[in-house]
């Protein structure tokens, strides 16, 4: 009838208008390949890129980061592309609220292929990833494989690390004296305290400290302490190291030694290093050294983090366990974390955006700024205790944030020896929810 | 379900549609066949002489709204209480787990510390907006020289909400260069850490709820030069005074709109998210309101099933108490439309 067939092309056009209204979005869709088998039966596919002939169709590749990092990866993808022509990997930067929007994704079974996930994220994601088989030996060190795992299977390849390192103004050791620290040992937190002290003068809006606030989530490695018991089933932080690093913590703020709540309000403390209102800036990742380009007023170098402490985040690529053209994707997974070019390219991005999982890249990193002391992120990146990583990690967060409530560390009164050890309490009863 | 979507999405897939268009295409396809279905449904009831065909017309147009409404409202409700059943994590496949959700509120501490936060705000912040939206709508509806201007500027503030009034609060508030603590310092007062004290920074929320009263104070405008001035010439002639006037005449006149209003606001009260949500709870969980809560448990924590039983609490409280306030309405809201009506009896009956 015509009325009937005016509504339907009505209904019809107004869907196509509304369609194309919506082309502009990122689609993420993968084209379904000639490649028959997609399960992860078939491990001779993600051995090396030597079987790019018969590799086609496209990998969704989902990461986070600032323009400069996305640069690194897209010049990363784009050799991979080269070195596999029939592939082409559709990238979807995701620039705010990552997680979130990636668990949107794998609740509405669009999930990317290839996804980029930090180590400590890992565990509340990992059952919607693969697991996949790595030589521990072929990166720089085999324990990034560990972080990287989770009861034993290995659900993310390593791709890039994030160590911390400690920042030293230089001007400011030698204007008071101060021997400068070794490039390769990390000085003692004794040392550090000792240092500190020295470097600190002045009084109100010009003073000088030695350090910015320290943060517990480095410090606490520096006196061998950690978060976890290592089979991460129970809370440490009740331990005497934890609390030892706790009380370091409050001692250099009661001394004056690092600027107090008040003072760092609302403030960068990155802005306070860079203006030189700040000897030692502890909490230093590569993320920081892009804007040190800009440092013209004093000298400055990096050194090893004191007492060893500092940790480093793992970032790795997992593999969608609803992958279409999972032979491809992990190809690119393969590509990405085990090839020198891609690794370097990486590694080498002028705005740092991380260390290689390669050792034989790891050169191209310390380039970057050849006068300064790079290799000491190297090291980090080898030795420094990785980020620990706990399935309810959001959730037990929000009870660590009774630390800066209730004691010294933050605005809070109560002795770290009454508090640590409730917040131990009540993290271990997240971790027994199953 | 996600069978016919594949079908569908591969069948614009063999017919070449660009890449970009196809994961819309099958909610389209799927949208225009609800739409199609209704259509045909009415006109099967028109043929059969069961609705006549304007009637028939009338639900096509407002089809619209309805379809939109069950499918993105009504849908995803029914779907939350089916979720506040099980364990789901979003990542992997739901868990049927019963009344557990409901249960472990009940030995939750934080769920306790959210509803106590929420009622304090609720409680303190409603009767507080309500009275001093009232308040300035009576200055305003003097008829004074130049009024308008101060109509505007009263109301000017109602426009900067949510994340943005926040983020301008957060620096008024701010304890060291805010503008609130500077002006104490000048009058000689030290003053608190407001959103950083967990003592403070629910009356910092409260005070900077009241930024907003001007969208209020137009309500009551409306409603205050609706009363017929003749109410106010009786009074004048028994020689009442301003306050008996606003007493006995403005107040019973203006009452359905205050109803109308505490009820709007107590609502928007309990859904308070945007304040807790910016400052993360606030020091000490202080201004960790339930709604933020519901937030964190369903999207940070992916515990997206107890964030739904969480969100139906929610909604039996809000329920509740719109209610309890019906009810009350009865003995304090006078409507003049509403003549010998139970109301109206129950109101006469409470004046000597």
């Amino acid at each position: 009838m015509k009325k009937w067939s005016f509504i339907a092309m009505s209904l019809l056009l107004v869907s196509l208008v509304v369609s194309a209204c919506g082309s502009g979005n990122n689609s993420n869709s993968a084209t379904s390949t000639a490649a028959p088998s997609s399960d992860s039966s078939n491990p001779a596919a993600s051995e090396g890129s030597g079987a790019s002939a018969s590799l086609k169709g496209k990998v969704t590749f989902a990461y986070w980061g600032a323009q400069s990092e996305a640069d690194a990866i897209k010049q990363a993808v784009s050799s991979f592309e080269n070195a596999n022509p029939n592939v082409k990997v559709e990238q979807q930067w995701i620039q705010k609220d990552y997680l979130t929007k990636l668990q949107t994704m794998i609740a509405g079974g669009t999930a990317p292929d290839v996804m980029l996930i930090s180590g400590g994220d890992l565990p509340g994601f990992a059952s919607a990833f693969q697991p996949l088989q790595a030589d521990g030996s072929v990166f720089s060190s085999p324990t990034l494989v560990d972080s990287m795992s989770m009861d034993g299977s290995l659900y993310a390849m390593p791709f890039v690390i994030k160590p911390k390192v400690m920042a030293i103004n230089v001007d400011l050791f030698e204007k008071n004296q101060v021997p400068l620290p070794s490039p390769t040992e990390p000085m003692t937190t004794e040392q550090f305290l000792d240092i500190s002290k020295k470097l600190t003068s002045g009084e109100g809006a010009s003073k000088i400290f030695g350090s910015e606030p320290l943060w517990l989530g480095n410090w606490i490695y520096a006196f061998g302490g950690q978060y976890y018991s290592d089979d991460l089933t129970k809370s440490t932080l009740d331990a005497p190291e934890a609390i030892a690093a706790a009380e370091f913590i409050v001692k250099t703020k009661q001394d004056g030694l690092v600027p107090n709540d008040t003072e760092k309000k609302g403030q960068s403390m990155t802005d306070w290093f860079l203006a030189g209102r700040i000897g030692m800036y502890t909490d230093f990742g590569p993320w920081n050294l892009p804007q040190m380009a800009d440092v013209k007023g004093f000298k400055w170098d990096l050194v090893p983090f004191p007492g060893n402490g500092g940790s480093k985040e793992v970032n790795g690529l997992a593999l969608s366990k609803d992958s279409k053209n999972a032979d491809a994707a992990k190809a690119f997974i393969t590509y990405m974390t085990q090839s020198e070019e891609a690794q370097k390219a990486i590694g080498g991005n002028k705005s740092a955006y991380g260390i290689p999982v390669l050792a034989s890249a790891t050169g191209a990193f310390e380039t970057i700024f050849p006068d300064k002391n790079l290799k000491a992120f190297v090291l980090a990146a080898e030795k420094q205790h990785a980020q620990e990583a706990q399935k309810r990690t959001n959730e037990i967060n929000n009870e660590m944030k009774a630390i800066d409530d209730k004691t010294p560390i933050g605005i809070g009164k109560q002795d770290v020896k009454e508090v640590f050890p409730q917040v131990a309490e009540k993290i271990n009863k997240i971790l027994q929810q199953d | 379900m996600n069978g016919l979507i594949s079908s569908i999405y591969s069948f614009y897939e063999g017919m070449g549609m660009p890449a970009a268009l196809l994961p819309l295409l099958p909610f389209l396809t799927l949208i225009a066949a609800v739409f199609l279905a209704f259509y045909l449904a009415t006109r099967l009831l028109v043929k059969k002489k069961i609705m006549h065909e304007k009637t028939a017309s009338f639900y096509r147009f407002v089809s619209v709204w309805i379809v939109g409404f069950l499918l993105f409202t009504v849908g995803p409700m029914i779907f939350s209480i089916y979720i506040s059943f099980t364990k789901w994590e979003v990542v992997s496949d739901p868990q049927w787990t019963g009344l557990d959700n409901y249960r472990t509120m009940f030995q939750d501490s934080l769920f306790y510390k959210s509803l106590s936060v929420t009622f304090y705000y609720t409680i303190v912040s409603v009767p507080l907006q309500v009275v001093l939206s009232f308040a300035i709508a009576l200055l305003m509806n003097l008829r004074l020289r130049g009024i308008y201007v101060f109509r505007t500027i009263y109301y000017l503030p109602t426009l900067v909400q949510g994340v943005a009034q926040m983020v301008l609060f957060i620096w008024i508030f701010n304890p060291n260069v805010g503008l609130v603590n500077s002006m104490l310092r000048l009058a000689g007062v030290e003053g608190p850490g407001w959103f950083s004290s967990p003592h403070w920074s629910m009356p910092a929320v409260i005070i900077m709820s009241l930024w907003t009263v001007g969208g209020n104070m137009i309500i009551y405008l409306a409603g205050l030069s609706d009363i017929p001035r003749s109410l106010y010439e009786a009074a004048d002639i028994d020689g009442a005074t301003a306050s008996r006037k606003v007493w006995h005449v403005t107040l019973p006149q203006i009452s359905p709109i205050l109803f109308f209003n505490a009820v709007t606001s107590m609502i928007g009260a309990f859904q308070t998210f945007t304040q807790g949500f910016m400052i993360e709870g606030g020091p000490d969980n202080s201004v960790l309101f339930y709604a933020y809560y519901l937030y964190q448990n369903a999207f940070m924590w992916f515990k997206m099933g107890y964030g739904s039983a969480l969100a139906w609490v929610l909604f039996v409280i809000i329920l509740i108490f719109t209610a309890l306030v019906f009810r009350s309405s009865a003995l304090w809201v006078y409507y003049e439309t509403d003549q010998g009506g139970r109301r109206k009896r129950r109101v006469r009956a409470t004046r000597p």
